[in-house]
């Protein structure tokens, strides 16, 4: 049990201290982002519950915004109605799927996710048309980004994490 | 979990690459802008602007003034009462439909197609 513990707080810093770290990558648009923070998550489905699957991506949420400087401001609730969304659509998909997909599968619908979960948070501020294009062009890029990171967690997962963490 | 790409996993990746192309012609078709127009919105309010002079322009949201520079078929945010200033930082803009929007003051732009505005003469509705 103290070990599961252990395991959590890892992937928990793990993640955030990679969130933080791709916050400072410059993208053309605002909330966009690479999704490096989700890899550690995505490889925490592994070995994880739904619940302390949870505790990763609250704490990443707080971590990162904490030290952006964003914490409980708006970038902070699309943040984490993305990340909410995000565990709540993408873990129970990977457990009925997981004997059939990959972290590329994961990882595209993990980013699609995130991404509808910010449209959603940002429907709140700005209705209609300019959100729309905004949509188009955040989940279609969700999309790409997410089958990079999906690649990039299935090298991972088969190089490092079978034999460190399994 | 699966080791390799699998057929799930095509198959995932081609109905969400679908979905993308779905929606990148749907954007594209709305793109053509021969006579580029700045729609500006506001909850209360919509305004039209043609972009074929560099002036500057004061729009009010809910939290104060958002001040927005235009030039020929480009605009840019240039001040924003948001504490963020995410709206600033997207620089300036010459493609349609790409929208810039400052969600604290509310105040979305983006360029739209002068066909479907054509009645607004560059001012407010």
């Amino acid at each position: 049990m103290i070990q599961d513990k252990k395991k959590v707080a890892y992937f928990a810093g793990l993640s955030a201290f990679i969130g933080v770290f791709e916050n400072l990558i410059p993208m053309p648009m605002p909330f966009l982002k690479l999704g490096l923070s989700n890899i550690p998550v995505c490889m925490g489905f592994t070995i994880f519950n739904f619940v302390e699957c949870f505790y990763i991506v609250v704490f990443k949420v707080f971590f990162t915004h904490l030290f952006k400087g964003t914490l409980f401001s708006y970038p902070f609730l699309i943040g984490f109605s993305g990340n909410l969304c995000f565990i709540i659509l993408t873990f129970p998909i990977y457990r009925l799927l997981q004997k059939h997909i990959s972290f590329i599968s994961v990882s595209i619908i993990g980013a699609f996710s995130h991404n509808l979960g910010q449209l959603l948070a940002a429907s709140l501020f700005i209705p209609g048309t300019p959100l729309f294009y905004y949509g188009i062009i955040l989940l279609s890029s969700g999309v790409i980004i997410g089958f990079v990171n999906g690649t990039f967690c299935n090298i991972i997962y088969n190089k490092i994490f079978l034999r460190y963490f399994i | 979990m699966k080791k390799r790409i699998t057929i799930l996993d095509i198959l995932i990746i081609v109905f969400f690459t679908s979905i993308i192309i779905i929606a990148i012609i749907t954007y594209i078709n709305n793109k053509k802008t021969s006579n580029p127009v700045l729609l500006v919105e506001t909850p209360d309010d919509r305004y039209y602007y043609h972009l074929d002079d560099e002036k500057e322009i004061t729009i009010e949201g809910t939290i104060g003034i958002s001040t927005l520079t235009l030039g020929i078929n480009t605009f840019k945010f240039t001040d924003s009462p948001c504490p963020h200033k995410l709206c600033v930082g997207m620089g300036t803009i010459s493609r349609a439909n790409y929208p810039a929007i400052c969600l604290p003051n509310k105040v979305s732009a983006y360029i739209i197609h002068e066909k479907e505005e054509s009645d607004f003469d560059g001012i407010s509705r």
